[in-house]
């Protein structure tokens, strides 16, 4: 959550036909406002999130009213700031503000099943949220969400190379189908390369844990080796995350931090 | 009983599962609503994205019958799921710089006399 938050004020002020909240997720319960209206809402081209949660004033119901912004449904009406009265039934005199805050969920506190603190690391690639606020009427073509491209070189190395695991969660949410390409050039080692489905909940240690995890793909990369992973959502489900894993298993088939992996994460919105 | 507001946010599904079975788990939330509301102020521009959370839980949690009836499961998840986004925006505020330590105490110990024991 960026602080001070961004504000949409300016950009009213300024005449410009849109706000754009474009910010790193740090959390699940990451929640801007807006005392701006606004006359229609939609998933920004580079929102790794695909559920977005819009609260607002429904003086008419004298009731807080909400809906979910997706890839595939924009929200098209006028929502107004209503910043002169307060939400009704609520304690605290709280203005009526528009709220904006992830559906989806976020935790870097999670681990992965059979994560040990002392030897394995883990590293959270950060979702971005990508919301658009028109102030004037939308365009008649909405934006869809780019495809994603990550590109890493290098892992962080686990805390113990030879028996430990080196995880990278990069964000999946609302994806249809991806690719994955992995690259071993380690002069000596086979590293053993897995992908898997992550499911985050609300619910996590010291509580009943309640992610789930679910592997998706597995290969030990001989040195020079590739390995490559096509994800299609129809068959292997959709994951909030993927989490790759370099390591594990026998000793001999660690990553070595100094040994480049390139490895190219391709995740898009079409279904193929 | 929590012992940090992130350890509260991941046991609100199990400390809330017995006020749901007994018809409990809206008022219990609403006590907790009170005892939350009054540490984050709508005047501080700081307190607000760990205050705003109040107007989402209350109206989650003004749609579950009372007088003792068993709320349905998607409205006692929807319960749950504002009040683990309130704690963990409590952890980023105040990282942040936005409330203060003594803030995010007070949050716990409303967690803990409403929701944790």
């Amino acid at each position: 959550m960026t602080f001070p938050q961004p504000s949409s004020d300016a950009p009213v002020l300024q005449s410009q036909q849109y706000f754009r909240l474009k910010t790193g997720l740090s959390s699940a319960g990451d929640l801007y406002e807006s005392k701006v209206g606004a006359l229609a809402f939609a998933l920004g081209p580079d929102s790794d999130l695909a559920s977005v949660n819009v609260t607002y004033l429904d003086v008419a119901a004298q009731s807080a009213e909400s809906f979910i912004l997706s890839p595939d449904r924009a929200f098209v009406g006028r929502i107004d700031a209503r910043n002169d009265v307060d939400y009704p039934n609520t304690p605290g005199n709280r203005k009526g503000r528009i709220l904006i805050s992830s559906n989806d969920m976020f935790d870097d506190s999670a681990r992965p099943d059979g994560y040990v603190d002392a030897d394995d690391v883990i590293y959270f690639v950060q979702p971005t949220l990508d919301v658009m606020q028109y102030f004037v009427n939308p365009p008649s073509v909405m934006p869809e969400r780019s495809d994603k491209i990550f590109r890493f070189l290098y892992y962080p190395g686990a805390q113990d190379i030879v028996n430990g695991v080196s995880y990278l969660a990069v964000p999946g949410y609302g994806r249809k189908s991806g690719h994955f390409l992995f690259r071993n050039l380690n002069g000596i080692n086979t590293v053993r390369v897995k992908v898997f489905g992550w499911k985050l909940s609300t619910s996590a240690a010291p509580g009943t844990v309640g992610a789930v995890q679910s592997q998706l793909y597995s290969g030990d990369l001989l040195t020079q080796g590739t390995g490559e992973y096509f994800y299609l959502a129809s068959a292997d489900g959709m994951w909030d995350l993927f989490l790759i894993s370099l390591g594990g298993g026998a000793a001999g088939f660690g990553y070595d931090p100094a040994s480049p992996m390139p490895t190219t994460i391709t995740l898009s919105d079409d279904p193929l | 009983m929590a012992a940090t507001i992130t350890d509260a946010a991941h046991l609100t599904y199990d400390r809330t599962q017995p006020r749901w079975t007994g018809g409990t788990l809206k008022a219990d939330v609403d006590a907790f609503i009170a005892s939350a509301s009054v540490i984050f102020s709508d005047e501080l521009a700081g307190d607000r994205p760990v205050g705003n959370w109040i107007v989402i839980l209350q109206d989650r949690n003004s749609q579950l019958p009372g007088g003792g009836a068993v709320a349905s499961l998607p409205q006692w998840d929807s319960v749950v799921d504002a009040i683990y986004r309130m704690c963990r925006a409590a952890v980023v505020a105040q990282s942040g710089g936005g409330i203060t330590a003594g803030q995010v105490a007070a949050l716990l110990a409303a967690w803990n006399a409403e929701i944790g024991p």
